[in-house]
């Protein structure tokens, strides 16, 4: 039985079914347990004693120097070991549409959108849940307002919604997030299958099928399928295209190079459809985590689940403006600082319930890769004074197997990145913009003063969210059609 | 063939056997030319042995010491085996390389031919007529590059060949990457690069593809392509300061091979006609064969798509004659240099796109594929027996001329009396010298010494004990140009003043510091 499990057994009902069911050691309502803060203490403890007896700046720098190049050359061989996963995948079966189950023995079906300040892409959401293929009579669709959202209500109210529609008031109190009024709607949802959409969201059509047939066939442990999302807006501008093939690579390379390779996956925050009943037993999500979707991989792990991919889209809408990117990325960024902390409240127990592999999985996933962000402009900054001064300062921060990893690290690493992002492309066919991908350096800055912002914000404001303004609401379009796996599994082939 | 099946127990029993068949020729082939002691008969063998030596055995051990002359990937490919002497000193360290790829382009000519022919046969004639050319199988038992280039090249068409016939980009990546590899191996290998992007190029067009498509396919294409020949710029800039060092560099000016009067340069004719002569050298009449079945191969063809990669591969005749006629390459024929031959290797790569529009032409003929092979191999039998193999025939000679000897008698007598002190010796024109002494290199002070060589020139005596130069006197024939050791110190008084002459010969003087300069230091 987990730690997990136990702290849900003594959970009273009326408090599981309440907007914040986690205690504390699972939530992220406290940044950092006693134990982390006595861990940190005692590292800069020893810092401080290790200059006390003579261990100089320059040798430090060459220990950071050298965790960092690890670091980065870690990345840089996991990264490699997910898309080759992910390449081997098998192509996916028969679509659904051919395939569909039947009717009569479809399960309750609960969609939930949470909503906060959508007014004006409320009726477009409803015109693209209404495109959903399923008995109407197996579905319903709660609309989870904050009750304080006037606009919004009012908006809502005045459409003329369909009758497996449902207006949900979620009433004010703290945390104001998206995950307390997904675990209100999940409170009074009667689906045996529950899914999330965001306001801008466009589902497939046959989506809700589809989840319906791959969950019958796969095992139990098998308790939330993640849909693949697609950015529809592309052509927005640069920072559209780049989400894109972003967005492109994530879902295409990495999520089901995760899955293939049975790693943690943290799931992205829309289309995520769970068998109703594992979700209530596993605490639902978080009120006080931001990224509550990849907190939920998290916990799905420990409790000895498995996150499938499903061969569905959903199509979303980017955000084109650099200001509100940053702060939906920041927000992303401080949710996986929180998720990661949370999980590492007691590492030994973290390794029994997931296992090494995965263990070390998540390392790299939500601690190195949040961490790199941050200690990338140092690098670049180093790298630039180096090729301008020669300084033997900083040559002499690099001993020579280091200097040998980080370079490695830094030129395979920032030419396999990018390519990554130009498969991603490639695969979701979006030919115009791989050209744009040459200039993803200067989307990696972006991220890097997003990472900054998020651990500032850790710090000072951690449940805060940052609401993404949605410009509009994608509208289903087949095009572009998807290719299935176009890379050849290996070379021998 | 069942049971062949059986005992590899795969589906792909043909490769595996092919692979092993190449293996165990490979190893056969080394073993007869370490035999005949001709393995490092061409000096650039030595060098290339040397260079990656130096990486780990120098005054200052570094990757710089790759150079900016020679690509680099063979030179790393063999750095696992280079410390080890008896690899070394064989030049097994850097066959290895060869060798390999050797099977490896065995293998991927095999799947080549396959794919364009859908004929096992014709495939299995493909790889005869190449492991039966008496040329590969020396060069595969040298630490020469030749092999590696031609295992990339083959192995970038094929994947080129199944994206042309399959529409599937990710064949693109391994194409790129193989061609990648091999613009790190050889110059030649670069030649390929826009001929492959106008194949991608055409082929897209012709199938009414959008242009942000074809856009999209040579951007993802050209990432990796592009990225060798990128890395070798950076990396002459980061070395020495220059994107251009390996065209225009001290040691690799094409000036240091090519006389300005040599009769190809300017002449289109004459360098045309000479990289036929040598190609004939190479590959005899099959390479006769070869053109017409190229002819054959475009009329039933007709550019469609799904045929064009082999045909990039005919670029490097037309590519060698340009490089002769500008003075970029030195490649002697017996017609033009007095009977001389050097670097005839060069014509060796028409060997492959022979090899495969003649196993087009054959496809589906059982009987006619089992006679062409076995005519090619007969050829190669009365060839050897006539005229041997002529890539050794060609630097056979030169073992025979006295500077060389000169070099080995110096070599001789250093391994016998160096003492392991620092010395100084121009690596460029006395490779032999220092490979045959096998001293170490960790106290050797060469123009790959950065900054201490020109110190050393300046005053030796704050730096070495013993001097090494050759071709300074008059006397002393056979070298058109001494070292830069002897131009610069050969008539410096001071030399006789610090320094006693302790070996002499034809070529070289070594000189070695006097005992009370010693003890003075």
């Amino acid at each position: 039985m987990t730690q997990l499990q136990v702290h849900m057994q003594h959970t009273a009902p009326e408090q599981r079914a309440a907007t914040t069911p986690l205690l504390d050691s699972m939530s992220a309502r406290y940044a950092m347990s006693k134990g982390q803060g006595i861990f940190i203490g005692v590292c800069l403890l020893v810092v401080i004693l290790g200059a006390l007896i003579g261990v100089t700046l320059q040798q430090y720098l060459q220990w950071v120097i050298g965790v960092m190049c690890v670091f980065y050359f870690s990345t840089l061989i996991y990264d490699l070991g997910l898309v080759v996963g992910a390449l081997r995948l098998p192509k996916p079966g028969k679509a659904a549409d051919s395939d569909s189950p039947d009717t009569a023995e479809l399960p309750r079906y609960t969609v939930m959108v949470a909503l906060y300040k959508e007014a004006a892409v409320i009726e477009q959401l409803v015109r693209n849940l209404s495109q959903l293929q399923y008995p109407v009579e197996k579905l319903e669709v709660l609309l989870l307002l904050e009750e304080d959202d006037e606009a919004t209500v009012r908006r809502a109210r005045s459409l003329s919604l369909p009758a497996h529609f449902r207006v949900v008031l979620v009433p004010v109190s703290q945390p104001r997030t998206k995950p307390k009024a997904l675990n209100y709607g999940l409170s009074m949802a009667t689906g045996d299958l529950i899914t999330i959409y965001d306001a801008e969201d466009c589902p497939e059509p046959t989506q809700l099928l589809k989840a319906v047939q791959q969950f019958r066939e796969s095992a139990a442990d098998v308790v939330c399928l993640q849909a693949k999302l697609v950015y529809q807006n592309t052509r927005t501008n640069l920072l559209t295209r780049l989400f894109t093939a972003e967005y492109a690579k994530a879902f295409h390379l990495y999520t089901p190079g995760l899955s293939a390779n049975d790693l943690i996956v943290p799931l992205g925050g829309t289309s995520n459809h769970f068998r109703a009943q594992a979700l209530r037993e596993m605490g639902m999500w978080d009120a006080y985590n931001v990224t509550e979707d990849a907190d939920l991989g998290v916990r799905i792990a420990r409790m000895g689940g498995r996150i499938g991919i499903l061969d569905s889209v959903t199509y979303e809408s980017a955000t084109s403006r650099v200001y509100s990117w940053v702060k939906q990325r920041s927000r992303w960024i401080k949710g996986y600082m929180q998720t990661y902390l949370v999980h590492m409240r007691n590492p030994l127990l973290l390794v029994r319930e997931v296992g090494i592999k995965r263990y070390l999985g998540l390392q790299i996933t939500l601690g190195v890769s949040p961490f790199l962000l941050l200690v990338n402009p140092f690098f670049w900054a180093l790298t630039v004074v180096y090729f301008a001064t020669r300084s033997e300062a900083i040559e002499a921060l690099f001993p020579p197997v280091i200097m040998l990893i980080g370079i490695v690290s830094m030129v395979l690493g920032n030419l396999i990145s990018i390519y990554y992002m130009l498969v991603g492309a490639m695969i979701q066919k979006e030919y115009s913009v791989v050209k744009y991908m040459l200039l993803v350096p200067a989307y990696w800055v972006l991220m890097s003063v997003a990472a900054w912002r998020a651990f500032i914000q850790l710090i000072f404001k951690p449940h805060y969210w940052e609401k993404t303004m949605h410009e509009h609401a994608a509208q289903f379009a087949p095009a572009p059609t998807l290719t299935v796996m176009p890379v050849p599994p290996s070379p021998n082939g | 063939m069942q049971t062949l099946k059986g005992r590899f127990g795969t589906a792909n029993w043909h490769l595996w056997l092919i692979g092993w068949v190449t293996a165990v020729m490979s190893v056969l082939s080394f073993i007869y030319f370490h035999l005949e002691g001709t393995i490092l008969v061409n000096i650039d063998s030595i060098s290339r042995l040397m260079i990656a030596r130096r990486v780990v055995d120098s005054w200052e051990p570094s990757f710089a010491q790759l150079g900016t002359v020679w690509l680099p990937l063979t030179h790393i490919l063999s750095l696992p085996f280079i410390s080890i002497d008896p690899l070394y000193n064989t030049g097994l360290a850097g066959s290895l390389i060869s060798m390999a790829a050797f099977v490896i382009a065995s293998l991927y000519l095999y799947k080549l031919v396959q794919k364009l022919t859908d004929d096992r046969n014709a495939a299995l004639l493909g790889v005869i007529m190449f492991i039966v050319n008496v040329e590969i199988l020396y060069l595969q038992a040298t630490p020469m590059t030749e092999l590696p280039l031609y295992a990339t090249v083959l192995a970038s068409t094929y994947y080129l060949l199944r994206f042309e016939q399959e529409r599937r980009f990710g064949w693109l990546f391994w194409s790129s990457l193989s061609i990648a590899l091999g613009s790190l191996i050889r110059y030649e290998a670069w030649f390929l690069l826009p001929f492959q992007a106008g194949v991608i190029g055409y082929l897209l067009l012709r199938q009414r593809a959008t242009r942000h498509e074809v856009e999209a396919h040579l951007i993802f294409w050209g990432y990796w392509a592009f990225t060798g020949i990128a890395f070798w710029l950076l990396w002459n800039q980061v070395i020495v300061g220059d994107f251009l060092a390996f065209q225009r560099g001290e040691y690799a000016k094409p000036s240091l091979w090519v006389s300005a009067d040599d009769p190809v340069i300017g002449s289109w004719s004459t360098a045309f006609l000479s990289y036929l002569y040598a190609s004939l050298d190479n590959l005899g009449w099959i390479f006769a064969v070869g053109v017409v079945c190229l002819g054959v191969y475009l009329w039933q063809t007709r550019l469609r798509p799904g045929s064009l990669a082999p045909l990039t591969l005919w670029i490097f005749f037309p590519a060698f004659v340009a490089m002769l006629y500008l003075g970029q390459r030195p490649l002697y024929v017996p017609e033009f240099y007095d009977g001389d031959r050097y670097n005839t290797r060069f014509a060796l790569i028409m060997l492959l796109p022979t090899i495969i529009f003649i196993a087009y032409v054959v496809r589906n003929r059982l009987r006619l594929s089992a006679l062409t092979a076995g005519l090619a191999a007969v050829f190669m039998l009365v060839k050897v027996m006539d005229v041997g193999v002529i890539n050794v025939q060609e630097v056979a000679t030169d073992l025979g001329r006295p500077e060389v000897r000169s070099q080995l008698d110096a070599a001789a007598w250093l391994q016998a009396n160096y003492d392991n002190t620092p010395l100084l010796l121009e690596t460029y024109g006395n490779e032999r010298t220092l490979f045959y002494s096998q001293i170490s290199m960790r106290r050797l002070i060469t123009e790959g010494t950065y900054q201490i060589w020109e110190q050393a020139l300046e005053d030796p005596t704050e730096w070495v004990d013993w001097i090494v130069m050759r071709g300074g006197s008059p006397a002393k024939a056979g070298w058109s140009v001494p070292d830069v050791v002897w131009q610069t110190l050969g008539e410096d008084p001071a030399v006789g003043r610090h320094y006693e002459l302790v070996y002499s010969n034809d070529s070289y003087d070594i000189y070695r510091l006097r005992q009370d300069e010693v003890s003075r230091r």
